[in-house]
């Protein structure tokens, strides 16, 4: 069996396979950081741990030279991980997440899950608090992050039982969901930000109010951002009902453009609040994502 | 003038529907889809319809004028200038030709009248120039053409139906003649259109210019019971045995009286004849007084099969012809002498006796086939000439039995048979045999005609007698051994040569070759050989309205019929010896009818010939098809060529702009 390329590791088609989101989420992270070639599972606390052999990728910071210069050997310093970061993860399920497009190997939804079961993995193997909060009108999940046996275990299970429905209520939920994270951490919000930008930000900004990192993970389906349609389409509205007749071959141009004008107005509105804004396609792998994760990650320490 | 050699087909026009309704199929509808927002989905113009539609409609004028050409073509249009019709035509009017069935059919079901009927009333819709009829019975019965309606529905009122089976092939060409090419003409044909007289009869088909007006008359599926046939045969103690076969045609089980009359004598017996089934009626008949009977069935309404003539009488006797060498071998004498006292006993299982008759071998080429049935040639055909032997041939090929036995020419004898193709048997001497050790049948062949006649040894002396001499025989296919030796060799053998047969015997029927004269196997030997001869047991069967037979003697002297005799109807007549039963066809009876639709079909095919430019005598017609056919070719190239172009352009790429993706890391 040839071995599988990290791009086809984390390619959606094959991962969207895998039921099992505890084996997802080991598969990506584990399959992510061995191919970054950078060893960023060091821990982040000061306590020393153990040496290991030098790796090309390591930091030189963490090449111990003493043992260099008496050994010959090259070795690097493990320290112990005392942090304990809250990550929370904030997942939209209303019913415009449900779309998958022609060329999608999943659903938004589905993608949105795999992304936070990911993240949850690699947050709690980096010994961060997971928590987790779904809802779309109505408050499905809500799992503070805390740091338990089992914990998060019970995160994945939810995760697979999500069901996309109705419309957002973010105006209900996110301050909600604000008010009850205490400690400062990170939080995740996937969504496909449709029909609510100008209501969701002014909710994030409580989060960066409260000293919260902010990572806003846009997931969107390629149809959305090409309407590749070719024959007279009835369009309609997943979460409103509302229904369109149209040639999409005719108005594809202009919609394009109302598009761009729609994410460039979401990316400078995140910009403004202090919010990092990843744009994330259906189609293409899971490795921008978690890299986006990771860089979030560590500017908090 | 502007017609088509096939007009049936113009019917095809129908698929003239199938490209629009393949269009209609085929057309765009709006699918749905349900899409996460349609905030930045604005309502944008719908394909330009109106060009699609131009391009749609004009791929589907391009298919249906494409469908039209071919179905035109297939018809095989032509142009005929227009004829002058000639002073005859009363202002254009068109001819009129009845075809009236007067088959025996016609009598039964009231179908004569209802078919005169239908002619007065098509005669009171539309009026012709010139009213002819035409008869599926004799020519002479058909009417000449008259320009008056009137004196022609008299003259179908005189009509009546006939005892005969219908010549519809015939009648047709009559009726065709009667309407000459560049006149318009209807042919009106009334008949039942019984499916034995109309499907398989060879029909000519119709010329162009011709309508045809088909009309059925009578029930579609009519109840009838005939009596089909009966056979009759002497007992021994002079009472006569018959067995009627019935059929009943019908859907419903009938029972019905069945009777046999002969003079003053009747018979009868009540029978249940199943639907769809036959029946087989016996009698057994007194000695009668007379030799013409009928079996008569209750009367339905289709009587003309309701009863069947029959002969009572004794069969005639099988027409036996002795040639003998007379000058040349007078022994034959002896063979002759033994021939006739066994022929002239008839055993009481014998259905026929024989008349037996002996000439020189000299006079025998100057005698007429006709008048034997069967040869006994003793040790003649030796002595035979060219003449003698062609007739010979001719005899055995006309249905005649033959029986050769060898003479002194022995050797030229099976050198002509086999010569003239009679016989594959090769002479390979005459071979004697003294004192005790005589020769004796061994095998019988099993297949042959003796078989039946001699299976018990124990009852037979067959077996028994001794041959002391013999002509030794080689035989090849198609020759057959029926009878053969303890030494393995021939004795009898047989071979089929058109309607007759030719056997050889190895040895001579007279005591100084052979015992077997003095045995008892010798009477049935020859009466079964010879019982073969002949055809319909010496009576002649006949339908209405076939020609008398003509019955002759040895000279070729034909016997001369009754006074008035005549097969239009059914009757019982001598001519000469030989009794001739006519009685009405039983075809007759037969209640399918042809499909009209299929008849129609098969009178107006044109058979890959142009009727119009045929019978334009001046060959001015022009046909048209290949001009259709070409304009088809264009058509067709058209349409791919424009099926092509919208594929193209419905598969081309539509120009894409990518969307820049600065969020995305």
């Amino acid at each position: 069996m040839p071995e599988q390329t990290l791009a086809e590791l984390l390619s959606p088609s094959a991962l969207a396979r895998i039921e099992n989101y505890a084996v997802l989420a080991r598969t990506v992270v584990e399959g992510f950081i061995s191919g970054m070639h950078r060893s960023v599972y060091h821990g982040f606390g000061s306590e020393f741990l153990q040496y290991r052999n030098y790796s090309p990728g390591d930091d030189l910071k963490y090449v111990d030279w003493k043992v260099f210069a008496r050994s010959d050997r090259h070795v690097t310093k493990v320290f112990q991980e005392e942090t304990n970061l809250n990550c929370c993860l904030v997942l939209d399920t209303s019913a415009s997440m449900a779309y998958q497009g022609q060329a999608a190997a999943c659903s938004k939804l589905h993608y949105a899950a795999m992304v936070a079961a990911c993240l949850a993995y690699l947050a709690n193997r980096q010994g961060d608090n997971v928590g987790l909060y779904c809802y779309g009108d109505t408050l499905t999940t809500a799992l503070p992050p805390v740091q338990r046996q089992g914990h998060l275990h019970r995160l994945l299970t939810e995760l697979a039982r999500l069901t996309s429905a109705g419309s957002s209520r973010h105006e209900q939920y996110l301050p909600h969901i604000a008010q009850s994270l205490r400690r400062r951490g990170v939080v995740v919000f996937l969504s496909d930000f449709l029909e609510a930008d100008e209501t969701v930000l002014p909710l994030l900004r409580r989060f960066r109010s409260a000293q919260h990192d902010c990572i806003a993970m846009q997931i969107v389906d390629a149809d959305e951002l090409d309407l590749p349609f070719e024959r007279t389409t009835r369009f309609i509205d997943s979460e409103s009902g509302a229904e369109l007749v149209t040639a999409p071959q005719n108005i594809r141009n202009d919609y394009r453009t109302a598009m761009e004008a729609f994410l460039d107005r979401l990316r400078k509105g995140c910009l403004e609040i202090g919010i990092d804004h990843v744009l994330v396609n259906t189609s293409e792998d899971l490795g921008g994502t978690l890299a986006a994760y990771l860089h979030r990650r560590g500017s908090v320490y | 003038m502007f017609g088509f050699s096939a007009p049936h087909l113009l019917f095809a026009t129908l698929l003239l529907a199938l490209p629009v309704a393949l269009h209609l199929l085929k057309r765009q509808l709006a699918i749905n889809l349900r899409f996460p927002s349609i905030r930045f989905i604005i309502r944008g113009r719908l394909p330009r319809e109106g060009k699609r539609r131009l391009r749609d409609i004009l791929l589907l004028i391009l298919r249906l004028a494409l469908f039209a050409a071919l179905v035109l073509c297939a018809a095989r249009p032509f142009w005929a200038p227009p004829v002058d019709a000639g002073p005859q035509t009363a202002a254009g009017a068109p001819n009129l030709v009845v075809l009236l069935d007067t088959s025996a059919s016609m009598r039964g079901h009231n179908r004569f009248q209802a078919a005169r009927q239908a002619i007065g009333k098509h005669l009171q819709a539309r009026t012709y120039a010139d009213y002819a009829l035409v008869t599926t019975g004799p020519a002479t019965l058909d009417l000449a053409p008259t320009p008056a309606a009137d004196t022609f529905l008299a003259n179908l009122e005189s009509l009546e139906p006939g005892y005969a089976a219908g010549n519809v092939s015939a009648a047709l060409e009559r009726a065709a003649a009667l309407l000459p090419a560049g006149r318009k003409g209807t042919l009106l044909i009334a008949s039942d259109f019984q499916i034995h007289e109309w499907e398989l009869a060879s029909l000519p088909a119709l010329p162009g210019h011709v309508a045809l007006e088909l009309v059925g008359v009578g029930p579609e599926a009519p109840e009838n019971a005939a009596i089909m046939a009966a056979h009759t045969q002497q007992l021994p103690d002079g009472r006569i045995r018959i067995v009627a076969d019935l059929h009943n045609f019908g859907t419903q089980a009938i029972g019905r009286l069945v009777s046999l009359e002969a003079g003053t004598q009747r018979l009868s017996r009540r029978i249940d004849i199943p639907a769809r089934s036959a029946a087989k009626v016996p009698f057994v008949m007194p000695p009668a007084e007379t030799r013409h009977g009928r079996l008569l069935l209750e009367p339905d309404d289709q009587p003309i099969d309701d009863s069947l003539s029959l002969w009572l009488g004794a069969p005639p006797p099988i027409r036996l012809l002795a040639v003998v060498p007379f000058e040349d071998e007078p022994e034959k004498s002896t063979e002759l002498f033994f021939l006739k006292k066994a022929l002239s006993i008839r055993p009481g299982s014998a259905a026929r006796g024989f008349s037996l008759e002996a000439v020189d071998v000299r006079q025998f080429f100057a005698l007429t086939p006709a008048g034997f049935d069967a040869v006994a040639m003793l040790g003649a055909v030796g002595y035979l000439e060219e003449p003698g032997l062609e007739l010979l041939r001719r005899s055995v090929e006309a249905g005649a039995t033959v029986l050769c036995t060898p003479g002194r020419a022995a050797g030229t004898q099976f050198l002509a048979l086999n010569r003239l193709g009679l016989l594959s048997a090769v002479h390979r001497g005459v071979q004697t045999f003294h004192g005790l050790h005589p020769v004796r049948v061994a095998w019988i062949n099993p297949d042959g005609l003796l078989a039946g006649l001699f299976s018990n040894p124990r009852e037979s002396d067959l077996f028994r007698f001794g041959t002391t001499r013999l002509v030794r025989l080689a035989t090849q296919a198609p020759c057959e051994e029926l009878l053969r030796a303890d030494n393995e060799l021939p004795l009898l053998v047989r071979q089929s040569t058109g309607l007759g047969q030719l056997l050889a015997t190895a040895f001579a029927l007279d005591p100084a070759w052979s015992e077997f004269p003095l045995t008892t196997s010798f009477l049935p030997f020859l009466h079964e050989l010879f019982s073969m001869s002949g055809t319909d047991e010496g009576i002649r069967r006949l339908n209405c309205g076939d020609p008398l037979p003509v019955v002759t003697n040895l000279l070729g002297e034909a016997s001369k019929p009754p006074a008035g005799a005549s097969t239009e109807t059914p009757v019982v007549i001598m001519v000469g010896n030989t009794p001739v039963v006519v009685n009405v066809p039983r075809t007759e009876s037969t209640p399918q009818r042809q499909s009209l639709l299929a008849l129609r079909d098969k009178l107006t095919a044109r058979d890959g010939a142009e009727p119009a430019a045929m019978t334009d005598p001046a060959g001015r017609t022009r046909i048209l098809w290949p001009w259709l056919a070409a304009a088809a070719a264009l058509l067709l190239l058209a349409e791919f060529a424009l099926g092509n172009i919208a594929a193209w352009k419905a598969t081309a790429p539509p120009p894409s702009r990518p969307v820049r993706r600065e969020g995305a890391i």
